[in-house]
């Protein structure tokens, strides 16, 4: 466990020193931090749309950005420099590489939703006049949903290039964000048969499902009263476990079987 | 070596088959939830949708609505109609887009004279019922709903069943509570009007003495409560101030004056200023459904060939006279049918309170030998959402409806042919 955690602790570190995703967090700050210049543009109840969902949307971004730059090089650079094999020469398991690699990332993630959470919470006190607590439900369920993304680039790096692997992640994200909304309309579409209707609801149940955790609608709308959301929350948190999970032993079995 | 392997997958089928079973509760309470509402994102460009997709649904339906504001501002009300339904599909919370957006196609598509295009208020009624479906757990747009009946269609015994559900909500605005009590007082419905009353002035005696608000409210439903018993008195009491009934005498005509332009007058033998006449002239056998039922599905897209006109015409020293333009509007009244029904009515639930202290609320204290007619009603059936916040009492009465009421009214119909109207063969069109 301690060779994990060293691993995740300098995998963390070298993130943080890698210039491309410090630019990243410093726009998103920036831009953050400028979102109360929005309040003109719609007076009342739509400055709070505005401001609000305007932030969310640039820490969604940024997150997903930092996720796919942050883990598509990570296993492939270590190969390329060969530093894996003074790594692995030491008492490493595969494994452990593999989650130390994660960890850190995920370590990684959580400090830039961290700054970027804490300027997203002062820029909306200044904007709106009072602190919402709920933006912090919608921070961490953001953090989730970058974190399955990582895993899921991470799962990518073990076995295509680092190309590949932006557009593929890109792509297993766009679907993700996009098929609970197809099946959705499906299923409300009396004329769609089930011969299109299953493989939309196989790949729903197969691909990362990445709506699951944009829950910012009812923070931007607080009148709106949801039901059953306390399990929504922690049925949704479960899902990101357990799929970072299945990822992660997918990129074991990969990783290990791969010939260096 | 081998046997770690089969363990790892043994692993990944039991995560794989976890994960989709917590999918699969998931889902549904997504849909209930989060999900966006409409069928497809029609009308967003991709670069929209990929912004969209991006996490800024809601910031994009933010910057649109200030852009079909500004459509709005500009006039161009054509355009706000598919902002509108792009909005509501990127936040199908926003509130305000369902109440704005059903006043703007109720109130504000209007021929040249101001006459509302009514052929727009039941997409009104369709849309406000889709934000009833997407937030069934908030009042506004219930009380919105009842808003659109009491106000624009003037049909208060459809308006009270919306108003009910609004004021079973405990965050309801006080002020807007008091619009259930005159939507059953024109309706008819005297009693419930003064236990509405009572209920919400007991309900302002616990607040009395907290603020100025608080104050206020008492006072105005105090003085609702006195002058509504007070009227149901002088109107159906005792040597009641509404008998004998008077004789209305009512007449109307209607003459062709140019292509498209008519002339309607008439009298109304009503002796005190304020009385109104509603002409409405529509293809016969044709009238529109002011129900969110009439429309299947909704759309923007009223019927090119209907034709329907409403005015209200004042009635002054017994008589009303007007020139009725429809000439500068073909889209509005494209006359694509062969034969026409204009219709004068003159009912006294919308009257004036100086001419219901005379004939009363319902027009029992109104008499005419060729043209009274009674009407009994009850309101259509509301088939109250599954997640609204009503008792299972109102929610059973509103979907059964029993309660039925009357008024007396006066109406003509006089029926004219696309031949007259358009003045075909006389210098006409």
């Amino acid at each position: 466990m301690n060779a994990t955690f060293a691993i995740a602790g300098a995998t963390f570190g070298e993130a943080v020193r890698k210039r491309i995703l410090m630019v990243i967090l410093l726009i998103a700050l920036l831009i953050i931090l400028i979102s109360p210049a929005f309040e003109p543009f719609a007076a009342g109840r739509g400055a709070r749309t505005l401001i609000i969902s305007f932030g969310f949307g640039v820490i969604q971004l940024a997150g997903t950005f930092i996720a796919i730059i942050m883990c598509t090089g990570m296993i492939p650079t270590e190969i390329e420099r060969r530093t894996i094999y003074t790594i692995l020469s030491k008492p490493v398991q595969r494994y452990q590489f593999v989650l130390g690699k994660f960890f850190g990332a995920v370590g990684t993630l959580g400090f830039m939703y961290l700054m970027m959470g804490i300027v997203f919470l002062i820029a909306s006190r200044m904007a709106l006049g009072s602190f919402d607590p709920a933006i912090i439900r919608g921070l961490l369920m953001f953090f989730f949903q970058s974190s399955l993304l990582a895993a899921v680039v991470l799962f990518f790096s073990t076995f295509v290039s680092p190309l590949v692997n932006y557009f593929l992640s890109g792509g297993v994200f766009l679907m993700g964000n996009l098929l609970s909304s197809f099946l959705e309309t499906i299923q409300r579409n009396p004329e769609v048969t089930p011969l299109t209707r299953i493989p939309v609801q196989l790949l729903t149940v197969i691909l990362p499902n990445f709506a699951n955790f944009n829950v910012q609608n009812p923070i931007i709308n607080p009148e709106q009263v949801l039901t059953d959301e306390t399990a929504y929350l922690v049925q949704t948190l479960a899902y990101a476990v357990v799929y970072i999970a299945l990822l992660l032993v997918a990129s074991m079995l990969i990783f290990n079987q791969r010939e260096m | 070596m081998k046997r770690n392997y089969s363990k790892l997958w043994i692993a990944i089928v039991a995560l794989l088959l976890i994960q989709a079973g917590l999918q699969f509760r998931i889902f549904p309470l997504w849909v209930r939830n989060y999900a966006p509402k409409q069928a497809t994102p029609v009308g967003l460009a991709p670069e929209q949708l990929l912004v969209a997709v991006a996490g800024f649904r809601e910031f994009m339906a933010a910057i649109l609505w200030v852009r079909a504001d500004g459509f709005f501002d500009s006039g161009n009300y054509d355009a706000v109609l598919p902002m509108l339904r792009l909005v509501t599909w990127l936040d199908p919370h926003n509130l305000d887009v369902y109440s704005t957006g059903a006043w703007h196609m109720g109130y504000n598509f209007t021929d040249e004279s101001q006459r509302s295009d009514r052929r727009y208020i039941p997409m009104a009624l369709k849309f406000l019922e889709e934000g009833i479906q997407n937030n069934p757990t908030v009042w506004d747009l219930y009380f919105e709903m009842g808003w659109m009946y009491y106000h624009k269609i003037q049909d208060p015994v459809n308006a009270a069943p919306w108003m009910q559900i609004a004021n079973e909500y405990p965050d309801m605005i006080p002020a807007r509570r008091h619009m259930l009590a005159h939507s059953f007082f024109k309706a008819g419905r005297f009693d419930d009007a003064v236990d509405h009353w009572a209920k919400l002035f007991l309900d302002a005696e616990k607040d009395r003495g907290k603020d100025w608000e608080a104050n206020n409210t008492y006072d105005v439903r105090q003085n609702n409560l006195e002058d509504t018993i007070l009227d149901l008195l002088r109107r159906y009491g005792p040597n009641p101030e509404t008998q004998p009934p008077i004789d209305l005498g009512f007449d109307a005509t209607v003459k062709v004056v140019r292509p498209r332009v008519l002339l309607v007058e008439g009298k109304l033998g009503i002796p005190t200023i304020g009385a109104r006449v509603t002409v409405i002239l529509r293809d016969k056998g044709k009238t529109l459904e002011y129900s969110p039922s009439a429309l299947k599905t909704f759309t923007f897209e009223v019927d090119p060939r209907l034709t329907y006109m409403q005015d209200s015409l004042a009635v002054r020293e017994e008589k009303f006279r007007r020139e009725i333009d429809m000439s500068k509007d073909p889209k509005m009244y494209p006359f694509k049918a062969e034969e026409y029904e204009v219709e004068f009515i003159f009912e006294p639930r919308y009257a004036s309170p100086n001419i219901q202290a005379r004939i009363g609320s319902d027009g029992v204290g109104m008499y005419d030998a060729r043209y009274l007619e009674t009407v009994r009603e009850k309101p259509a059936p509301v088939n109250v959402p599954e997640y609204a916040k009503v008792s299972d009492a109102l929610r059973s009465a509103l979907q059964n409806p029993t309660r039925e009421t009357s008024y007396n009214r006066v109406r003509k119909v006089i029926t004219l042919t696309r031949a007259d109207i358009l003045m075909l063969g006389q210098r006409g069109e």
